[in-house]
């Protein structure tokens, strides 16, 4: 672009901006097709563009925006009425203006670009207007391209007399003309208005507000009201400039400097706590957070930069699919950092495709289901603790719970056990995860699986967080959290050995302190645990994650954290406060570790890393294997001293049968395939023993269908070296029983029923299980005793 | 004939050498944020004026022990390619103006760690500089691999 003049680049600029503009008004002209308002705006903006593209010898794009106009002006004279049809052709119209601005701004010139198509649908609309009502001949139109250009200087004025008359508006700006806004309020007559547009036409060079008061055809005060009404426009445009983002990079980072230099002022000020000192420093402090403020305030756009594109998407896709959408838009004015909004852009629209698509029915099926025709998707945002919030939300069908669990399943995402005991949001997440599409068919627009895992990455690489939730037959909702910016953050600065660290705040749920007696950390063979209000919190272990030496368990905090959707505890030594820091890019020999988010400097100038909360979580196997080890962990825990008796909730068949946590040595999965034979008994290998298996289903009479699945979830159940193992169809959950109601049974098998989280459950008789598997457990480990009493 | 400036520093006895419009500045430093995981050619980070720097260990890319950051520790700081990197040293030297006539390859007898990281010998009066691969030097993945 650097050859080409400043003219140039200006207008490119412009026209791209003024071309969003029209892109909005014509799909709002859609929905009110009676605005003279939003015709007229158009009207304009698309005449500015014609005007300067003639002036600096663009001629196929003067020729499509001439076009283009032609057709707007008869939309305007209520020659033509608005259709659908006439909006897409525009439309089309505007994207031809779109590529041909690209292909000048790529190769300065405007080759290539087919617009001759474009301008062909134009006509076929125009004479389809005019088929039906026949008026305004095409040679007004061809008079119009003749007197391109001349649209510098002061505003010759389109009026509601001089229709047909191309209207050469001023090139910046989109002021209203005066003449119109005067007889619009009755100031002037429109004949008086028109004998001096006509003057100046004629080379007469006095304003038009000036030979109207000179000629005595309006009041003073009413040309200055007029005119004042016209200057905000103007004064906005004047007092605006246009500023490099690179400079504003450049300041943002001077301010980031400022700021952390402040600290360490601050902090040796402190020290010496001279009182004149403390109060200088005090201002300066003062003074730099405004400083940063502002900076910051000059990076910031509001959220409807990046919408405004979507009404267009919203309208072109929805007509695709034949489905009726209504787009809300709720908080545009809420402002983001620009390196923000332009990282949000591609994955709020592929939210919004995504929602047109799949969230919301095709109008047959909404009425259907008792809803109008028309969905409506709702585009909202807002502020939230320090994050600005930007959902997407349709009324449409939901998600499908248990297509994405079935999904997830055969992906190999989840295992078929875990199921059941994931919370609905968690599954509904698994949406995010790669190559992930419950999509029945694949359209142009999505279902291939790709898109979602992005929008989630690019929205975590700029420390955002995404959800969804979602209410079957009622909609879905899909929220993103986003940081105001995103070089300077909220973080708690922590203590691990004789380091300090920085954890972003966005991943923080809450702290706990462990003093070792009311509250402590428990372990899962090895694995830490902390008990949080009653649900098993897997812990990380910060210094063991860092490779350091391990410390105690006792006078450390553990921080909760959130990161890809899974909560775990990061165990501290000590977490200090709660700081914005500068967010310091990490050299890229550091990436590979991926332990780390950045680096930053710290108040006494010394570097802190900036841990990563995701990869910390990935790092520490967490995903995949939570649940297991929570339920490993309670079935130790259960030693270390629980008030009442805890049971192993398992799932056998329709039944669930809860058998005491204390009997419980391990629980295992075994693949189908490793289960073998011995006589009529199932046996597996284990630990060089042989385990024999019994069936609960078998044994309980529970004849459900099998299970499906490569493995089989066992209770291992071990005494005296010898050991059995129940086959459950899965584990369900670990619970108290206490206080519940309580029955004896009278079936074989069973001790008793209880109520155990609002659940019929039936008690394991265990021992007469065992006895099922090895009619000789018992026997034989009382001749062991005998042999050594003996 | 061609001559060459070269900034030399002491490791472990060794002069050495890179050329002088690869070095940004040479400075102290005394407070070093170490870097768990990371390669063990990785001293640490520390603060220069608001930028983070790594600090290299030559040591361990020569194949020997770290060296202890305890007090101030010289950093010669290279501009890099793109981010400016540190190579903490033992000493620094002169700058030395050297003809391109007292340089010969690497002896043969170098080997080890060291012969990767050298590009070539200087014969100064009364002791040879190695001129450094300044690549190869803050190459901290090298050494591991």
């Amino acid at each position: 672009m650097e050859d080409l003049g400043e003219i140039v680049g200006e207008f490119l600029m412009e026209s791209h901006e003024n071309l969003d503009q029209i892109d909005r008004d014509l799909v709002s002209l859609e929905q009110e097709p009676d605005s003279r308002d939003l015709i007229s705006r158009i009207f304009r903006a698309i005449h500015t563009i014609k005007g300067t593209s003639g002036f600096l010898a663009f001629s196929r794009l003067e020729t499509l925006a001439h076009a283009g106009e032609s057709l707007l002006s008869k939309l305007r004279d209520g020659v033509q009425p608005v259709t659908p049809a006439t909006i897409t052709v525009l439309l089309a119209t505007i994207d031809g203006v779109r590529s041909l601005l690209s292909s000048i701004e790529e190769n300065g010139s405007e080759n290539d670009v087919d617009v001759e198509s474009i301008i062909a649908q134009v006509h076929a609309q125009m004479n389809a207007g005019e088929a039906a009502a026949p008026a305004e001949a095409a040679p007004a139109a061809e008079a119009e391209a003749a007197a391109p250009a001349a649209a510098a200087e002061e505003t010759p004025v389109p009026l509601e007399e001089t229709p047909v008359r191309p209207a050469p508006e001023p090139v910046e700006g989109q002021r209203r003309p005066l003449g119109e806004m005067l007889v619009e309020s009755g100031a002037a007559h429109p004949s008086d208005v028109g004998s001096a547009l006509q003057q100046q036409i004629e080379g007469d060079e006095r304003k038009l507000g000036t030979i109207l008061l000179e000629e005595g055809k309006a009041q003073p005060a009413a040309v200055s009201e007029a005119l004042q009404a016209q200057t905000p426009k103007r004064s906005i445009a004047d007092s605006a400039i246009r500023v490099d983002v690179d400079l504003l990079d450049t300041l943002l980072n001077m301010v980031g400097e400022l700021v952390l230099a402040r600290n360490q002022l601050v902090r040796g000020v402190m020290e010496i706590g001279d009182a004149t000192l403390v109060r200088s420093a005090q201002r300066l402090g003062m003074i730099t957070s405004e400083l940063q403020e502002g900076i910051m305030k000059t990076r910031m756009q509001p959220i409807e930069h990046i919408w405004s594109k979507l009404p267009r998407v919203v309208r072109d896709l929805s007509n695709s699919l034949d489905k009726q959408v209504q787009l809300v838009m709720q908080g545009k004015e809420t402002e983001l950092d620009r390196s923000l909004l332009e990282a949000v852009k591609d994955p709020l629209t592929h939210l919004v495709r995504n929602a047109v698509d799949h969230g919301i029915e095709e109008p047959e099926r909404r009425i259907a289901s008792g809803k109008g025709p028309e969905g409506t998707l709702t585009l909202r945002a807002y502020h939230e603790g320090g994050h600005v919030a930007v959902e997407v939300a349709d009324d449409g069908a939901g998600l499908n719970v248990e297509r994405i669990a079935q999904k997830a399943v055969e992906n190999g995402l989840l295992r078929k056990d875990q199921i059941p005991n994931m919370d609905k949001r968690d599954i509904m997440a698994m949406v995010f995860q790669p190559g992930f599409s419950t999509a029945a068919k694949v359209t142009n627009v999505s279902g291939r699986g790709v898109g979602m895992d992005v929008v989630k990455t690019n929205i975590e690489n700029i420390g955002g967080a995404v959800s969804v939730d979602s209410t079957p037959g009622e909609g879905t909702v899909w929220r993103l959290t986003i940081p105001l910016t995103l070089a300077i953050i909220q973080a708690l600065t922590v203590d691990c050995g004789d380091q300090r660290y920085v954890v972003p705040q966005v991943a923080v749920l809450e702290l706990v302190f462990i003093d070792g007696q009311s509250t402590k950390i428990e372990y899962a063979s090895g694995a830490p645990v902390y008990r949080l209000r009653g649900k098993l919190l897997p812990l990380v272990r910060l210094d063991r994650a860092l490779g350091l030496e391990v410390g105690t368990d006792q006078g450390v905090y553990i921080m909760v954290l959130q990161a890809d959707g899974r909560r775990f505890g990061l165990v501290v030594d000590r977490v200090l406060n709660t700081e914005e820091v500068v967010v310091k890019a990490l050299n890229s020999r550091f990436k590979d570790i991926g332990l780390y988010a950045g680096a930053t400097i710290l108040g006494d100038g010394k570097v802190g890393l900036i841990l990563d909360v995701s990869s910390l979580a990935r790092r520490s196997h967490l995903a995949a294997d939570a649940e297991r080890s929570n339920l490993e962990a309670s079935s130790r825990a259960v030693a270390g001293g629980g008030t009442g008796e805890r049971l192993l909730v398992t799932a056998v068949g329709e039944r669930r049968v809860a058998i005491p946590l204390d009997t419980v040595t391990r629980l295992e999965e075994f693949p189908r395939d490793r289960i073998e034979h011995a006589g009529s008994r199932e046996v597996v290998q284990y630990r060089g023993q042989i385990l024999p298996l019994v069936r609960l289903s078998h044994l309980l009479g529970a004849y459900g269908e099998e299970p499906e699945g490569e493995t089989v979830s066992v209770v291992v159940y071990s005494e005296g070296g010898r050991s059995v193992a129940l086959v459950v169809d899965r584990i369900v959950d670990i619970a108290e029983n206490s206080t519940t109601a309580r029955r004896d049974a009278e079936e074989d098998g069973l001790v008793g029923t209880a109520v155990i989280q609002q659940r019929v459950t039936e008690l394991l008789d265990v021992r007469r299980a065992i006895l099922a598997a090895d009619p000789n457990f018992y026997t034989d480990l009382e001749n062991d005793e005998m042999l050594v009493e003996a | 004939m061609a001559s060459r400036q070269f900034a030399t520093f002491e490791v472990a006895e060794q002069l050495f050498g890179v050329e002088v419009h690869t070095v940004q500045e040479v400075l102290s430093y005394n407070e070093y944020t170490p870097v768990p995981l990371a390669p063990p050619a990785v001293g640490g980070l520390f603060n220069l004026r608001g930028q983070v720097i790594a600090a290299v260990d030559l040591r361990v890319q020569l194949g020997l022990a770290r060296k202890a950051l305890e007090g101030p520790v010289m950093n010669v700081i290279l501009r890099g390619d793109g981010e400016p990197v540190s190579l903490v040293v033992d000493r620094i030297g002169e700058v030395v103006d050297l003809d391109d006539e007292t340089f010969e390859p690497p002896p043969d007898t170098l080997s080890g760690p060291t012969r990767e990281l050298v590009v070539g010998t200087f014969k100064l009066d009364g002791r040879l500089m190695l001129a450094l691969d300044v690549n190869q030097a803050v190459d901290t993945y090298r050494a591991t691999t």
